[in-house]
């Protein structure tokens, strides 16, 4: 029975380079010089050669099965992301994109056409009884009042007794805004202190009533701004992600063509 | 040829085509079962991560980089690796390729010009051969399989594994004294070496 004759590993790593053929040609002249000097050597030679050819004629391994996917296979590959990134899922990223825009141009309009809405049908809608409210109300309604946007802001005569917007105000005459330039004893609605006596706001109540919602129509177009605002940026948001994507899809799609011209 | 079909087949399983995919399936689920079953041992394992490495590289087609079957290899070693790391945590040992008779077919010896004494030592060894395979580290396993088995260069095995040219080297030099020290251990290989040197000279 034959003996294992142990060879140094670095003789062993150059006869497997050897085997392999990855040796330089001088290198390899040189070991097969000694191949034919050192028995030991070449029986270690043989042996490394029988083994490879044993393992390479291994035959092959027959399949139990065909391992082709099915369409469940596929669609759990697929996963989410390939919808986002890839064909066909390609067309549905710009698609979205597009969409998004679009969304965003509308909810950007909306709330345009919602800032510039005529201000005054809402205010002449409300009934004349609640004028009256104003009255009664306590200082800090006020200071509400005064501290509201000025809704008339034309100049007023001195002899225009009226309240509306347009019309020149009279001396005597109760006022509206505190920032028009009124005339010395006319009364405003925004102090907190009760009308002039020649002048108050129960002698004509049905001039008064027209002002008096104002700030709180005015509240609420700030309510309505701000919610078509808040979908406009969740717009921007949503397009920006969209565009992304879109981005990426066209950087993958100019690669790979990039790469099967190279 | 068959890389330029590859390539053409990859693009339209990209555009969506699943036939596509299945006929790279077709081409190369022998050789990536046979890696996984040299690799592990278990024919129904090895089937089963086989498929799971073709769904892995269906799911990756995208960020695939140049030619598919080296990439597709590669994918499939990683699948043996980590179903082995799962192993060494939980130990089983199945014994589907060393003892089972019914594999006895997939290891016949190919050279039939060889006498019945040849031909038996010859079938002995490769049983103890792919007996021996599965004592060596996994590691040296995987090259000495994608070396011996699936004749691929050092380049490839260094692509597929992630691993440099000299540890490829390495590895499959220690697989291979590993191997031989085996197949002394079992007293074939001088037997073997003897009857083939015999056979030589009587052609001669």
């Amino acid at each position: 029975m034959g003996q294992m004759h142990h060879i140094r590993e670095e003789d062993m790593v150059l006869l497997t380079a050897l085997l392999d053929g990855a040796l330089n040609p001088q290198e390899s002249a040189t070991l097969r010089q000694r191949l034919a000097t050192d028995h030991v050597l070449h029986e270690a030679y043989l042996d490394l050669e029988l083994i490879r050819d044993q393992l390479n004629h291994l035959p092959p391994v027959q399949l139990p099965r065909s391992l082709r996917l099915d369409d469940g296979a596929f669609t759990r590959a697929r996963g989410w992301r390939w919808w986002l990134t890839l064909p066909p899922g390609g067309v549905l990223t710009p698609a979205f994109g597009a969409v998004a825009s679009i969304v965003v141009v509308v909810f950007f309009v909306q709330s345009l056409l919602a800032q510039r809405m005529p201000v005054e049908p809402m205010m002449m809608a409300v009934p004349a009884a609640e004028s009256f409210m104003l009255e009664e109300a306590p200082a800090a309604q006020s200071r509400m009042l005064e501290s509201a946007p000025v809704i008339e802001s034309a100049p007023i005569s001195e002899d225009a007794p009226m309240l509306a917007d347009s019309a020149p105000a009279s001396e005597g005459a109760p006022m509206i805004a505190d920032s028009a330039p009124a005339s010395e004893g006319a009364p405003m609605i925004a102090d907190s202190a009760p009308a002039s006596e020649d002048a108050s706001l129960m002698a004509a109540p049905e001039l008064a009533a027209p002002a008096e919602p104002m700030p709180l129509s005015d509240m609420g177009y700030q309510q309505y701004g701000d919610v078509w605002f808040n979908w406009a940026i969740a717009g921007v948001v949503v397009s920006a992600i969209a565009c992304a994507l879109s981005l990426r899809w066209l950087i993958q799609v100019w690669w790979r063509r990039r790469h099967q011209r190279s | 040829m068959h890389d330029h079909d590859d390539q053409k087949l990859v693009q339209l399983a990209l555009n969506g085509n699943t036939e596509s995919f299945n006929q790279l399936v077709d081409r190369y689920q022998s050789r990536a079962y046979g890696l996984c079953v040299r690799m592990l041992g278990d024919a129904d394992q090895a089937a089963d991560v086989a498929q799971d490495a073709f769904i892995s590289a269906y799911r990756h087609l995208p960020g695939l980089r140049g030619e598919f079957r080296p990439w597709l290899m590669r994918i499939v070693a990683n699948a043996c690796r980590d179903v082995l790391r799962s192993q060494k945590r939980r130990p089983s040992v199945s014994l589907d390729m060393t003892t089972d008779d019914d594999e006895a077919p997939a290891l016949q010896i190919a050279d039939t010009t060889a006498g019945p004494e040849e031909q038996l030592l010859r079938r002995e060894m490769q049983q103890t051969i792919a007996t021996a395979l599965f004592t060596i580290p996994a590691d040296q396993r995987e090259v000495i399989v994608l070396s011996d088995i699936e004749g691929l260069s050092y380049q490839e095995i260094a692509d597929i594994t992630g691993i440099n040219i000299g540890t490829v080297k390495s590895r499959l030099n220690r697989a291979r004294m590993r191997l031989r020290e085996l197949l002394y251990a079992a007293e074939l290989l001088p037997q073997v070496r003897r009857l083939t040197s015999e056979q030589t000279t009587q052609g001669e």
